[in-house]
């Protein structure tokens, strides 16, 4: 609890005012705002390219203990967990597009797969949805056992290919956990099998878990609000740096093509089979699926297409950092277009020398991966290119 | 339901040239105001803007950084938006010279997507004299500060708080759309910046909406699918007003009625040790990399394979 009051709470109401006409507004937004604001988003110090687990296999662990049903989250710590965990799984999907993803809850003292690894986010999220039902089966009952949740996940990630990751994301309402035996041991074979521990605490930082975590290479944070549990949760779905000596494999992989007018039997959301237009083509059988990246359900090809590849392209060659300056003279943001007051600083691209606001700057570096500056031409990118893979060979 | 388009036109002057004789530039552009306008008066509180995208440039064309001039009503906007896009998108295509370049495609739709963000998220980080009641018409007489696209920003209230996932919390609900008319084919060295701009709109619910004049655009296909948008095909540039009145219907009820199903997506890779299309490639676990045969090691991360193929 004590992490909650002392973290840094901003004191977001001290920069709203009451304006000529009664109506809030705010104003006197400071160099140390932008100060703050950028620190938050961690994008003075980033790290350069490097390689990366790029195909991930995760268990989630639901806390379900009676701890769950706590309010100091709004409305209380189980709603807003799931909501949080589902927007997880977006971002997660939109990240590492051929990644797989199951779920473990901690209930009465015992830890159970409620979904299988599997790499449909739909299926993902209706687990976690149903969670909420309220004549669920699984409502919160009972202690967490933190032992038999890692040791259900790492018997599952064992058989996993060594060159996926393993990795398990706990969220943890309790404060003890309920374990038959020392885990200890647990952890010791967690190490062996590569499975690395991520906690995000809802209450407090326990001891226990901050050792999991730092003995399997894994983030241990407690959330102090609502929000702040989402952030914590968002940074777990950048892909973790890779180890020096991981496995490197090549994965052989179908592109699938979208047919617009091919009609196929396919079972729709309400559970009933019915017959839609519009799906992807396997390349080495031709039956078709819904929706990609899955395997192909006749020959089991795993079918991706190109995007989905492409997405990861900018953890191998990031946006540099842009610099603050002081502008000399107001001007117009790059990017947006909104007026660059003198009075504050702006955002300059090193490679283009354009200039963006904070905005921006934050959007650029945090979604859109691309200067909205740079003129992009065959010589610069290829430029950038084997400049970044000089750099990163070195 | 207000909807802010942001239009972006290729402005690449030996496309045009070559797309057809008869019709100039100056037509083509008639026929995108017209569609604007349109677009304009469906609702009072609709926003435009539009970026040309030339080779190795591209601008935003309206709202215009040079000063503006604040009309009263909106039959003088139209008039004055009218002249202000043809006077910059003429300047933009006569003053090109490197027209090997491709058209700069990847920095108008970044700059459409910063606009987007900044004006649909309105984080406000930047002062902007609106308070939080400011209703989104407002623009309309804010333009007397020659400030470029102070316009609707909606969700003003919000603290600082910048790229959050509270979208929704704005009070007067935007629906963005990107619209691209695109007379270029592909140019494979824009393919990763571009890729990043539609996975930016994917993940902002901005769909993309195409109209290909001359050649096929395979990304700007490839973009359409992903972020729900519609592709439309123009074989001339005079049918380009009618397949946007039919093509670009803003509100997202409407846009059901008319959409035109693709036929087939390509969603093809080509590999890196040879460029050649492959429709099943072995892909380095690493880096992702895609190769059309087995190797010992990545030829772009360098790691080395071990025999047993995975999965
Ligand atoms: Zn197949
Ligand atoms: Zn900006
Ligand atoms: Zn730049
Ligand atoms: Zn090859
Ligand atoms: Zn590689």
């Amino acid at each position: 609890m004590a992490d909650r009051i002392e973290a840094g709470v901003e004191y977001v109401w001290d920069e709203v005012r009451e304006g000529e006409d009664g109506t809030l507004c705010i104003d006197e937004i400071t160099a140390q705002t932008h100060t703050r604001v950028r620190k938050r988003h961690a994008l003075a110090p980033q790290l350069g390219p490097c390689k990366r687990g790029m195909i991930r296999h995760v268990y989630l662990v639901v806390d379900l203990s009676q701890d769950m049903d706590d309010d100091d989250l709004k409305p209380n710590r189980l709603t807003c967990t799931v909501h949080n965990l589902i927007d997880f799984v977006h971002s997660f999907f939109h990240e590492n597009p051929i990644s797989d993803m199951g779920v473990i809850v901690m209930r009465e003292g015992v830890a159970r797969v409620i979904c299988e690894l599997n790499g449909n986010k739909d299926v993902l999220v209706e687990h976690l949805s149903a969670l909420l039902h309220p004549k669920t089966p699984l409502f919160p009952a009972g202690e967490a056992s933190l032992q038999n949740a890692l040791a259900v996940a790492r018997r599952s990630l064992r058989s996993i290919p060594s060159h996926a990751t393993r990795e398990v994301v706990i969220v943890q309402a309790t404060l003890a956990s309920c374990d038959p035996g020392n885990i200890l041991d647990t952890i010791k074979s967690l190490r062996s099998d590569k499975v690395t521990v991520n906690v995000v605490g809802l209450a407090a930082a326990v001891r226990i878990c901050e050792t999991v975590c730092k003995e399997t290479g894994g983030i241990h944070a407690v959330a102090l609000d609502e929000d702040h549990l989402g952030e914590l949760l968002l940074a777990l779905t950048t892909p973790p740096a890779a180890p020096a000596d991981a496995d490197a494999t090549q994965m052989r992989l179908g592109f699938a093509a979208y047919e617009g007018r091919r009609p196929t039997v396919r079972r729709q959301k309400d559970g009933q089979l019915g017959i839609t237009t519009g799906g992807y083509v396997c390349p080495q059988c031709r039956a078709k699926v819904s929706d990609i990246p899955q395997r192909c359900t006749t020959c089991g090809l795993m079918l991706v297409s190109s995007p989905h590849l492409a997405k990861t392209f900018h953890h191998m060659f990031p946006l540099p950092v842009f610099k603050e300056v002081t502008l000399a003279a107001a001007e117009w943001c790059a990017g947006c277009t909104q007026p660059l007051p003198t009075t504050l600083p702006a955002y300059e691209c090193p490679s283009c020398g354009a200039r963006v606001c904070l905005d921006c700057d934050v959007y650029v570096h945090r979604e859109l991966h691309n200067c909205p500056g740079c003129p992009v031409t065959a010589d610069s990118w290829t430029q950038h290119n084997t400049d970044q893979q000089r750099q990163q060979h070195t | 339901m207000s909807s802010l388009f942001v239009l972006i036109v290729d402005l690449h002057p030996a496309r045009w040239k070559q797309l057809s004789e008869d019709a100039s530039l100056d037509e083509a552009m008639n026929q995108i105001c017209v569609f604007l306008n349109a677009q304009l008066s469906v609702h009072v509180s609709n926003t435009i803007a539009v970026i040309g995208a030339a080779p190795k440039k591209s601008m935003f064309l309206y709202p215009s950084a040079v000063k503006m001039p604040s009309p009263d009503d909106r039959q003088e906007l139209f008039s004055e938006m009218n002249a202000t896009i043809l006077a910059n998108a003429t300047k933009l295509f006569n003053e090109q010279s490197g027209e090997r370049h491709p058209s700069d495609l990847a920095g108008a739709l970044s700059k459409a997507l910063c606009f987007i963000n900044r004006t649909v998220r309105g984080t406000s980080l930047q002062p902007q004299h609106t308070t939080a009641s400011s209703s989104v018409t407002s623009r309309f007489i804010a333009g007397d500060k020659a400030t470029p696209a102070s316009s609707s920003s909606s969700s003003s209230s919000s603290a600082p708080k910048a790229a959050g996932r509270d979208r929704v919390s704005s009070g007067a609900r935007v629906t963005p759309r990107i619209g691209v008319v695109s007379v270029s084919p592909d140019s494979s060295v824009e393919y990763f910046a571009a890729m990043n701009c539609i996975f930016a709109a994917q993940k902002n619910d901005v769909p993309i909406d195409v109209c290909a004049m001359g050649e096929e655009a395979a990304i700007l296909q490839q973009a359409a699918h992903l972020t729900n948008g519609t592709y439309v095909k123009v074989h001339h540039p005079s049918q380009l007003l009618q397949s946007l009145m039919m093509g670009f219907v803003t509100s997202s009820d409407a846009h059901v009625l008319v959409r035109p199903v693709q036929r087939r997506i390509n969603f093809d890779a080509s590999c890196f040790c040879h460029g050649r299309t492959v429709d099943i490639g072995y892909v380095c676990t690493v880096c992702l990399s895609v190769y059309c045969e087995r190797l010992a090691s990545c030829r772009i991360c360098g790691a080395e394979f071990s025999d047993k193929p995975g999965a």
